[in-house]
């Protein structure tokens, strides 16, 4: 499999889970001897995967710390604030904010059913917050490297 | 278009009013990570977060077209290094101890801003770094 980010596509489930199906988080020396991790995996078994989201297309300071506050408290309602930090980037009217869990993979279970939600309703409410800002997800998967 | 209240909302998120003061073309690094831009909220939540960077629980915080520098090393929440130089090593500087997390917040911000007067009347340790 060829190495890299995998840019996901936004897609709508009509089998919505009714929560959050993170269930864990281990540091990643850890999680490497533990934890199986296939692309074809699914239902409840859990898989490391990296996280960067970017939001971009915000054209000043207001926009800017106004899409920082919403990410920082996504990040933390989905309780991965302790592994996926968030930055804000760019100069001028190129202005983004991103979320990124660098060479940390966090350890997911459900997540190819929790992953098409969580990226609708982030774009959903970044783009109710500033209508063109562009939200890319990019999940990093272990079996990548 | 969806009616699920997850999807559709709605959210309570607003954009800030007054705009805060933000500053940029900065180098920051917190643990491995690297920072150009900092609100005061921004630079509280990246001390929050010193303590979860896996052992390299250092803030750097540095003007890029600046010399100097001030850094804090996290020993416990309620023990922190600060060192603060005028200039890049090996230029002297000098080190100091905070008890406090929103201390060490308010210091930083002061340094971005340019007022002293809070790191001045710290105890300071001058540090020789020939």
């Amino acid at each position: 499999m060829a190495s890299g980010r995998v840019r996901s596509q936004l897609a709508i489930s009509s089998d919505i889970p009714t929560a959050v199906p993170r269930i864990s988080s281990v540091p990643q020396r850890l999680a490497a001897t533990e934890v199986s991790v296939g692309a074809d995996i699914v239902g409840g078994v859990s898989v490391q995967i990296g996280v960067h989201v970017e939001i971009s297309g915000l054209r000043d300071d207001r926009e800017q710390v106004g899409m920082t506050m919403l990410l920082t408290k996504v990040m933390r309602e989905h309780r991965m604030d302790d592994e996926v930090f968030v930055s804000m980037r760019g100069k001028g009217a190129d202005l983004s904010v991103h979320a990124d869990s660098g060479d940390h993979k966090l350890i997911f279970s459900g997540f190819y059913r929790w992953a098409p939600d969580f990226e609708k309703m982030l774009t959903a409410r970044a783009t109710q917050l500033v209508s063109h800002a562009q939200v890319h997800y990019g999940w990093e998967y272990e079996d990548e490297f | 278009m969806s009616s699920d209240p997850r999807f559709a909302g709605p959210w309570d998120d607003r954009l800030p009013d007054p705009v805060p003061v933000i500053h940029r073309n900065l180098d920051v690094s917190v643990g491995g990570l690297e920072l150009t831009t900092l609100t005061r909220e921004h630079l509280e939540y990246w001390v929050r977060c010193i303590e979860l960077q896996r052992g390299n629980t250092f803030m750097v915080v540095e003007h890029a077209d600046e010399p100097g520098f001030i850094q804090t090393y996290r020993n416990s929440a309620t023990d922190f290094d600060l060192e603060w130089c005028d200039a890049p090593p090996p230029a002297p500087s000098r080190q100091a101890v905070v008890n406090d997390e929103a201390q060490i917040v308010a210091l930083l911000w002061a340094w971005l801003e340019g007022d002293y007067t809070e790191l001045d009347a710290l105890d300071w340790e001058s540090v020789d770094r020939n």
